[in-house]
């Protein structure tokens, strides 16, 4: 048993490692790759300056445009693909976990139609309260709320029945979602900015989102990774879970809140990127098992190598002009999921 | 209701026997006259339908906003009954009623007015002209692509209303302020055409590309649009490649009454500050409505385009 266990840890270690040298390859790799035409080796060289020690050995050889499009535009964009990605694979495994639910997904508390409304209410009235950033910030907020909301809603006498929980964030993503329509109905010409901010996308992305993003992403992983093991005991049932010494409501309530951190974090600066959230813990479920303490990290970890090079391909395909990314997650991930669906031999939970 | 329709069919039939007949029997001077301005008469549309308008039309509607301007540029603005909610210039068309907005047609209203001629668009309106087509109505859709399309349907709205000899005159003064920019441009050597970068909105950056009046206008007056080789007609466009390229004139939609966008704002953006256009103080700001609506007013848009573009050449 003991053995078995060792085993077990060691097998995961190296998953994860796997992973994060695939990720670290994903970053450099997709920084080399462009609508602007900087050839990789001047792209790796500027990418060097920035590292400690060796950088002074670096003769620069490329124009201030080069420079910017590198560390201004191409790599604060796929830093912030991947902490997005990242934050929707692990809200969505620890939503389908928590709701034993195969269609739960990080959106499911009204968090996508809330950070909508946020950002379409800035572009129809011209809202600048926050200036560059209100868009972001008022979708954040708007999301909050709307997660407050169905938290509310849900509540019964201090518990929160999963049932009610899931239904109740329906309805307040429907309700929200009829605001919405009205809104772009009468909206005019601002109708295109808003249908581009609803199929989600990265362009256009600067350091400031990534520092807008990080912490809420980060502090929010770092708790449901906590809450691993409980995650893994929910998984027989609520009910045994308490007899065995789970405070159920409390954990319920901290990855509510966690994933609702994260999610709106990651909604705020990319818009509403479908797919990822519900289908990454899917596959890692079927790849590396159910076990939330391997399934957690190896989900962020592929959600940002995919969302990394999802957004790779929405921003060269057709260069100059940019894809929603939405469309590239579900037009790719969509075919690979039916694949592993059909071959796949252990079942979903 | 159901009489008017058939006396309507019944008036069209004996228009359209009346047209066949004259064309038959080669009476080139009488249908001289009558393509100058004589009821019943014939015209395409821009969507390739014969219509006949029976009577010179003393009510009309306009479904959008460049319909409405070329109207009242024709000094029809009397027989406008109604208009749609979009449109906003001259001030006047305000007061008409509204028959809701550029898609969202109501046909109801519309028939309950019972104009004699409606005037309305290609795209999204197509069902609209169909149905109130059905409906007894005497439609027009014009659905101009290009400049040249756009003189040759303010002249089809002159003949369609009697007033074609105000058209040609209006269409003519038109013509020479076009040409007047064009013949200045158009021999330039491509070392003095600007790059230019038309910004129609920033979240996300949307520009101008190959198929829009915006991508014409720029070649017209002498520069190149940057994102002529995009991929759509209204792209989200590559930051990267907006760097790479390094616009001489950026050119950013003003809408009215709404968003955020500004020039000051323009020159403040960050990553924006080692693009030529920004660093030489190049940065112009348009009414969007005189770049885009296939109306009277896009000579307008043509002269301001030039000022931006090649202002040593174009002065006030």
């Amino acid at each position: 048993m003991y053995k078995n266990c060792l085993k077990k840890f060691f097998h995961w270690k190296l998953i994860i490692t796997y992973l994060t040298v695939i990720l670290g390859l994903t970053v450099v790799l997709t920084t080399t790759l462009g609508a602007a035409h900087i050839p990789p080796l001047v792209v790796l060289k500027i990418l060097l300056t920035k590292l400690p020690l060796i950088n002074h050995l670096i003769i620069p050889s490329w124009s201030i445009g080069e420079a910017t499009i590198i560390l201004q535009i191409r790599l604060p964009r796929i830093i912030l693909g991947m902490l997005v990605g990242a934050a929707l694979g692990v809200a969505g495994t620890a939503m389908q976990g928590l709701f034993k639910n195969p269609m739960a997904d990080p959106y499911i508390m009204g968090i996508s139609s809330g950070a909508a409304l946020g950002a379409i209410l800035t572009i129809v009235f011209g809202l600048t309260i926050f200036g560059m950033y209100t868009i972001p910030l008022m979708a954040f907020i708007c999301a909050a709320a709307a997660i407050f909301l169905v938290y509310n809603i849900a509540s019964v006498r201090g518990k929160l029945p999963v049932s009610t929980l899931l239904l109740a964030g329906i309805a307040v993503t429907l309700f929200l979602s009829a605001i919405i329509s009205f809104l772009m109905y009468t909206a005019g010409e601002q109708l295109h900015g808003i249908v581009f901010w609803l199929m989600g996308g990265l362009w256009g992305r600067n350091w400031n989102h990534v520092m807008m993003a990080f912490p809420f992403i980060f502090l929010g992983t770092i708790l449901i990774h906590i809450f691993a093991r409980d995650l893994n005991v929910m998984l027989i049932g609520e009910e045994p879970a308490q007899h065995l010494g789970i405070e159920v409501e409390t954990l319920k309530k901290i990855i509510i809140l966690s994933v609702s951190l994260i999610t709106a974090a990651a909604v705020s600066v990319s818009g509403i990127i479908g797919f990822v959230g519900l289908v990454i813990p899917h596959i890692m479920r079927i790849l590396v098992g159910p076990d939330h303490r391997v399934l957690l990290p190896s989900s962020a970890l592929v959600g940002g190598i995919f969302l990394v090079w999802a957004d790779t391909l929405a921003r060269t395909i057709v260069a100059p002009t940019e894809i929603p990314v939405g469309i590239i997650t579900a037009l790719f991930g969509a075919p690979f999921f039916i694949y592993l669906l059909r071959t796949r031999k252990r079942s979903m939970f | 209701m159901e009489d008017e329709a058939i006396k309507n069919k019944r008036s069209r039939l004996l228009s359209l026997i009346l047209m066949g007949i004259l064309m038959l029997s080669g009476l080139g001077g009488l249908s001289e006259v009558l393509a100058a301005n004589e009821f019943p008469l014939a015209v395409t549309d821009d969507l390739g339908r014969n219509v006949t308008i029976s009577s010179e039309p003393q009510s009309i509607i306009s479904l959008t906003p460049s319909n409405t301007e070329i109207l009242f540029a024709l000094e029809l603005e009397d027989r406008v009954m109604a208009v749609s909610e979009y449109c906003n210039y001259p001030l006047e068309a305000q007061n008409k009623i509204k028959i809701g907005g550029f898609s969202t047609i109501n046909i109801e209203k519309v028939v309950s007015l019972k104009p004699d001629l409606v005037l309305a668009t290609g795209g999204v309106q197509e069902a609209v002209v169909e149905e109130l087509e059905r409906l007894g109505l005497t439609v027009i859709a014009l659905n101009a692509k290009s400049i040249e399309e756009v003189f040759e349907n303010i002249r089809l709205v002159g003949k369609a209303a009697g007033q074609l000899e105000a058209a040609r005159e209006l269409t003519t003064k038109l013509e020479q302020r076009t040409k007047a920019v064009t013949d200045k441009a158009k021999d330039l050597p491509d070392s003095q055409r600007p790059r230019v970068f038309y910004e129609i909105q920033y979240e996300p950056l949307m520009t101008a590309g190959p198929g829009t009046f915006i991508d014409d206008l720029i070649h017209l007056v002498g520069g190149v649009n940057i994102a002529s080789d995009a991929a759509a007609k209204y792209p989200v466009y590559n930051l990267e490649t907006l760097i790479e390229r390094n616009p001489e004139v950026i050119i950013i939609s003003f809408w009215h009454g709404s968003i955020a966008a500004s020039v000051e704002g323009v020159k403040s953006r960050k990553r924006w500050q080692i693009i030529d256009a920004v660093k030489n103080n190049r940065v112009y700001g348009i009414n969007a409505d005189l770049v885009s609506r296939p109306g009277p007013r896009i000579v307008d848009g043509i002269e301001e385009m030039a000022r931006f573009i090649h202002p040593d050449l174009f002065r006030e």
